[in-house]
């Protein structure tokens, strides 16, 4: 395995661990972009990264994960405010490995047509398939794609609201906030104004073979914290299962490898963001058909 | 990687014993390394499409078959036998476009088998014995040697006897160097096919361990 | 009430729901943060289990630990019909091979999900060749059943045998091992998702 050369991909930060993964005084061995690395933990925790031929690499410790990037210029961490407000409850789900290209991950976490059939009786119901248009906009400024207006019949949307109802209308607003990250706000159970925030980190150890992190900022006094990684963790287990059975698995971006319909707008507009970027990781850049 | 497969449909090759696609029901096959999704509607009408649903990717045999039609798990789009797209759940009142389709493959049985590119054929009742799997090319599989009389080839196929009924022996590459050998027979009597099977799972052991 | 110390995804745990499922038994479901948590390993839950594994069952005052005991105590206890763990000697012998198969062998299965899902370091090319082999003795065993007219693994009705054998089959992909050579392995799995009642979960597919 060689570490990849696309600058797009190098020029990121990714997580590498979740807190208290490496224990402290311990150290744990993994592989980032084809780069062989090795987390050390002092005796507080605190994680040094290295490579094999002993390069120290930066580390930014947010949202519950530890990151580091390969490049010289990296993109700048995504703002996310919610982790820092008092009131929420900020989980770490651990991490998952998942044989697929990152792309595919970040597509299938902006997908809201799946719901009803991979999260059925939970995310989705199927008496309840439409998508309702939406729109899709580039905020230039922070280089984000956000969908917004997004709206969909949740049978359970969260934990606390499998305890407490009968299903709602759910709305969300999904942020592209990396290549190779993204995250969503949906209704918060109890709360006219404010909104969940549920990340995903995507560590690439392949193009193929990843390593997801999905900590999340909920809103919620009610819920064990084990019952909040157990609801997430059942959802990203059903998408798992799809995650590895697409083929191919490398992400195709010719208009004519795969056929999108209105619900697909968000994954049509972060397709059509990677092109421009000129990423190659992750992407099957000739026609697949 | 990522380079797409391409299917040899120039010549017919027996996928799998018609007795393992029930009514109803979708299975994975591979040629070749090349994904296959067969099925049959629940009048029993055989299909075999490229594993892959032409939205996202995901793999058809992951999928479930109501009436006529075949669903694909991911978005329930939903595939007549015609391999068009029917129903697309997330825009209920939309009629799908015609280009919206799986791709589809000629497909018939024959000997009590699922056969690419085979021609239909009414060859009376033929019960599945056995498909196995062993870690061996295509080129270096033994037949087993299960016929009283010298194998008789038919296409792909080849025709023996057991106590005057007839048995057929066809072979595919899947992935990895590995083969499949289906086995079926016109044989009535199950203790028969059991001893049968049982001899398919001796030389499957015999062909792994001069592998290994 | 019952109570069972729980994790979701854990395929054990999966066996012991699935039962309580089939024979409408009443229960609660106590989580335990089996990942990242690693809750199995700590002192209070090792007062509960020693070997500090789940799942673990607690009727009354008696606690059970071993998914496939359990399965055996509640087929015993609640199965009013008798038809999910068999008084027939060589039937019940028959089903207690195939559950110490599904707590031995099938673990493979297990492990290779362990470490590709939740990044547990072990074996992984020994797990799925071990899980390979016992896959091959099930669908052996299976094509056999399927040749005399048979569906499930003992006798004419389901069994704590195929209940303890089904989540490591059906969850197999969930750790890169695919069910392409198993035909007969594939047509069991069916019909097990079709029983009513069935339960599915994450890396089994609702529809069928």
């Amino acid at each position: 395995m060689t570490i990849t050369s696309d600058s797009v991909a190098l020029n990121q930060w990714f997580p590498v661990a979740y807190d208290g993964q490496v224990k402290p005084g311990a150290s744990r061995d993994t592989i980032l972009l084809g780069e062989p690395l090795t987390l050390r933990a002092d005796a507080s925790g605190d994680l040094t990264v290295q490579t094999q031929t002993g390069d120290t690499l930066p580390t930014i410790r947010a949202f519950t994960l530890v990151f580091t990037t390969l490049g010289d210029n990296p993109r700048p961490m995504p703002v996310i405010q919610e982790f820092d407000e008092p009131d929420r409850r900020v989980v770490n789900c651990g991490s998952v490995g998942v044989q697929t290209s990152p792309c595919r991950i970040v597509e299938n976490f902006l997908d809201m047509a799946h719901f009803c059939f991979v999260h059925t009786d939970i995310l989705g119901a199927v008496d309840e398939t439409e998508v309702l248009s939406y729109k899709t906009r580039l905020h230039e400024d922070v280089d984000e794609i956000w969908a917004t207006d997004c709206k969909f019949f949740q049978p359970a949307a969260s934990q606390s609201a499998r305890d407490a109802s009968a299903g709602q209308l759910t709305d969300y607003i999904y942020r592209i906030t990396s290549p190779f990250s993204v995250m969503l706000y949906k209704t918060a159970m109890g709360y006219a104004d404010r909104l969940d925030a549920i990340c995903l980190f995507i560590q690439p150890k392949t193009e193929t073979d990843c390593i997801a992190y999905m900590p999340m900022a909920l809103l919620d006094d009610v819920s064990s914290t084990t019952s909040m990684i157990d609801f997430q963790q059942t959802i990203f287990l059903q998408d798992r299962i799809i995650l590895e059975n697409q083929r191919p698995r490398l992400l195709p971006i010719s208009p004519r490898s795969e056929m999108p319909t209105r619900a697909d707008l968000s994954s049509v507009a972060y397709r059509r963001w990677l092109k421009d970027k000129g990423l190659r990781f992750g992407l099957l850049l000739e026609d697949a058909a | 990687m990522g380079a797409a497969l391409a299917l040899d449909t120039t010549q017919a090759t027996a996928l799998a014993l018609s007795a393992h696609i029930p009514p109803g029901d979708v299975h994975p096959a591979i040629l070749n390394g090349f994904e296959l999704a067969v099925w049959r509607d629940s009048a029993g009408q055989l299909n075999l499409w490229e594993d892959r649903c032409p939205h996202r990717g995901m793999r058809l045999s992951f999928g479930f078959v109501r009436q006529d039609r075949l669903t694909c798990l991911y978005h329930g789009w939903e595939f007549g036998s015609d391999s068009g797209c029917k129903r697309i759940p997330a825009h209920p009142d939309l009629e799908p476009p015609k280009t919206l389709c799986a791709k589809p493959f000629a497909v018939a049985e024959r000997f009590g088998m699922v056969v690419l590119n085979g021609a239909p054929h009414d060859d009376g009742t033929w019960y599945g014995v056995r498909t196995i799997f062993v870690p061996r090319p295509l080129q270096d599989v033994a037949i087993p040697d299960i016929s009283e009389t010298p194998w008789r080839t038919d296409g792909p196929f080849m025709l023996g006897t057991i106590d005057t009924h007839q048995v057929a022996v066809a072979l595919h590459a899947t992935s990895d160097g590995h083969s499949a050998i289906h086995v079926t027979t016109t044989h009535p009597d199950m203790d028969k096919r059991l001893s049968l099977a049982r001899a398919l799972v001796d030389h499957r052991q015999a062909m792994t361990q001069e592998t290994t | 009430m019952i109570r069972l110390h729980n994790y979701t995804l854990s395929g054990s745990c999966y066996k012991v729901r699935l039962l309580l499922g089939f024979l409408e038994i009443q229960h609660e479901l106590v989580a335990v943060d089996f990942f990242p948590g690693q809750e199995h390993k700590s002192v209070e839950f090792s007062a509960i289990n020693p070997l500090q594994q789940i799942p673990v069952l607690d009727d009354g005052n008696l606690r059970l630990r071993d998914a496939q005991a359990i399965l055996a105590y509640l087929a015993r206890r609640y199965d009013t019909g008798r038809t999910w763990l068999p008084d027939d000697p060589a039937r019940f012998g028959q089903v207690m091979m195939w559950l110490g198969f599904a707590g031995t062998e099938l673990m493979a299965a297990s492990a290779a999900r362990l470490h590709d899902a939740f990044g547990f370091d072990l074996d992984i090319d020994r797990a799925r060749s071990d899980a390979h082999a016992a896959f091959a003795v099930l669908d052996d065993h299976l094509a056999e059943r399927q040749i005399l007219g048979q569906t499930w693994l003992v006798g004419d009705t389901p069994t704590i045998a195929d209940v303890a054998c089904f989540p490591y089959v059906a969850l197999s992909g969930d750790g890169g091992i695919g069910q392409e050579h198993y035909p007969n392995l594939r047509i069991w799995q069916k019909a097990f998702r079709r029983l009513p009642r069935f339960d599915a979960v994450s890396g089994v597919p609702e529809f069928v």
